[in-house]
């Protein structure tokens, strides 16, 4: 934990407020598990690297609103803002770059390498099992809708065309479908 | 390996290193620049202290777990009120949307603001020009928190929003719209060409390289953008309001000309003005009426309106209307059918009409030529 290593998160994001290098050493701490959350959700490593950058760039541009709560209220706080970021990712199904583009930060493109890492940490098996018997429990446009986002990979205008909707119904559909999905993973 | 030791092989990633570089980047420029100031401070405690008091609720109900419920203040209606951001899901933002536009605060239903989405079986070809209308965006009203006095109009899409994604065949698009209907299209093919395609309300369409963009080669060196995303983030953030974009205003096709002209010959006004765009049916309901959209694909169908200024005083005197007030606002529309431009419903009005809501093209002299 560097020289950082005995302060608790809270004091570091506190102190980050005039020292934003401190948010550096939080970063450490708090980077792995944050992916991981993310990843675990949305089972897809660029967009979980999208939503991880995201949130740490509006954590650091709104670090001075938070207040020491006690122990484990800098995870609460970081986590609250990830929740909130994965909301409106699933409603949206596009990663908002408003925190990012207001610090100047880019987006970075995850290489393959990263991309294997960041997968291993799906136990696709136990996964798996669990989405087939989740997926089957939806409705059937949505299912549908998924079929054709996730397992086929098209872009929401192609969605549209097949299933004879909007865009904004396609996204809709898949939205849902996936909100459903992941109240019965998390269930 | 064991799930924590793959966890913690996270911040090992190439990624964690360019992020880390990232925030280290902004925090050495913010203690070379910035000194905090005592006004700054006090506004971040009082907005921090907020903030705590929401995410204090989120701690105390479990930590990462946020809380299901907000509590909305109510207007008399019994309809809640609030900013969606605060709210837990989509399912529990209020009943009507804190919005702000034209500088002035205000709520828009989010009924109106959400849907209701089409949930018909679309045709194919009709996709395309369904989205494009909604780039081009419509005005929903904006009202005080009391939902009931309107203090103006809030507008979904439009110029500045943007839809896109990634397609099957590994390219990258985005779609916004320009204040004269335009849709603009960048694209970034799987091998790195980015092209971008206007597609014109008469549904002409020309694509060029970004290197031959002529908006694009219009900006000097300094200020053109280079990559795909810096050319989107330009077409639909600097664009609209940038002399560079060439997209003109459009002319009225000659079939819609002859149209109006009819209409406004018939109305008793042949030099009459006219402004037009091509949009859902269920926009003209303000004029039209509710009535005519007896079921959602006649609602979601596209139309071409037309709206014609003139003196009508003959026509709207038959009609009823007093002849200073139909010689002050005489206006008349048409909705025509998008493909076979056949007249499918057309009315006459003496009270003014509110061209807030819409972004109309024209105006046309009618008559001239």
């Amino acid at each position: 934990m560097g020289e950082q290593g005995g302060r608790r998160d809270e004091e570091l994001l506190v102190a980050s407020g005039r020292r934003p290098d401190r948010f550096v050493a939080l970063y450490d701490r708090m980077l792995p598990g944050l992916l991981a959350y993310f990843v675990r959700r949305t089972l897809d490593a660029q967009v979980a690297a999208d939503l991880t950058a995201e949130t740490l760039a509006e954590a650091y541009a709104s670090r001075r609103r938070f207040r020491d709560r006690g122990e484990g209220s800098a995870s609460a706080w970081l986590y609250a803002i990830a929740a909130h970021k994965l909301a409106r990712y699933l409603r949206r199904l596009r990663v908002e770059d408003a925190a990012r583009s207001r610090l100047g930060m880019e987006r970075i493109e995850l290489g393959v390498d990263d991309v294997e890492r960041i997968e291993a940490l799906i136990d696709f098996e136990h996964v798996g099992r669990e989405v087939r018997d989740a997926f089957d429990a939806l409705r059937q446009d949505q299912r549908e809708a998924l079929r054709l986002r996730v397992i086929e990979g098209r872009s929401y205008r192609e969605m549209a065309k097949e299933l004879g909707c909007s865009e904004e119904t396609a996204r809709a559909r898949v939205s849902r479908g996936l909100r459903r999905l992941a109240a019965q993973l998390d269930g | 390996m064991q799930r924590e030791d793959r966890e913690r092989e996270l911040g090992e990633t190439q990624f964690a290193r360019e992020l880390r570089g990232q925030l280290e980047t902004q925090a050495s420029s913010v203690a070379r620049a910035r000194q905090p100031r005592r006004s700054r401070l006090v506004v971040a405690l009082v907005v921090g202290i907020a903030v705590a008091i929401v995410l204090g609720g989120v701690a105390l109900a479990g930590g990462l777990e946020p809380l299901r419920k907000t509590i909305w203040p109510t207007n008399e209606q019994g309809h809640t009120y609030g900013k969606a951001p605060l709210a837990k899901s989509v399912e529990d933002e209020p009943d009507l949307i804190a919005v702000a536009s034209d500088g002035k605060k205000g709520y828009c239903y989010k009924t109106d603001l959400y849907g209701p989405a089409p949930s018909f079986r679309m045709p194919p070809g009709e996709v395309s020009d369904y989205n494009a209308a909604g780039l081009r965006g419509h005005a929903v009203p904006k009202y005080e928190s009391d939902g009931t006095t309107q203090i103006g109009v809030f507008w979904l899409g439009g110029p500045g929003s943007a839809g896109g994604g990634k397609s099957g065949d590994g390219s990258e698009y985005e779609d916004t719209a320009d204040a004269h209907g335009t849709i603009i299209t960048t694209k970034k093919a799987a091998d790195g060409a980015i092209t971008i395609t206007r597609e014109a309300l008469d549904g002409s369409t020309t694509t060029n390289a970004a290197a031959d963009d002529p908006s694009l080669l219009r900006l000097s060196k300094a200020e053109r953008p280079v990559t795909w995303r810096e050319i989107t983030l330009w077409f639909r953030d600097v664009g609209p309001t940038h002399p560079a974009l060439t997209s003109s205003e459009p002319v009225a096709p000659d079939w819609l000309v002859e149209r109006m002209s009819a209409a406004a010959r018939e109305a008793g006004d042949p030099k009459a003005t006219a402004r037009w765009t091509l949009q859902y049916r269920r926009c003209a309901a303000p004029f039209e009426g509710e009535a005519a959209l007896a079921s959602e694909e006649v609602e979601y169908s596209l139309v071409w309106i037309a709206i014609l200024h003139g003196d009508f005083t003959r026509q709207l005197t038959s009609a009823g209307a007093s002849p200073a007030a139909a010689g002050s606002y005489g206006w008349i529309y048409l909705l025509l059918d998008k493909d076979s431009h056949e007249v499918i419903s057309e009315g006459a009005s003496a009270t003014p009409f509110d061209t807030s809501l819409f972004r109309l093209q024209g105006r046309t002299a009618l008559g001239e030529k």
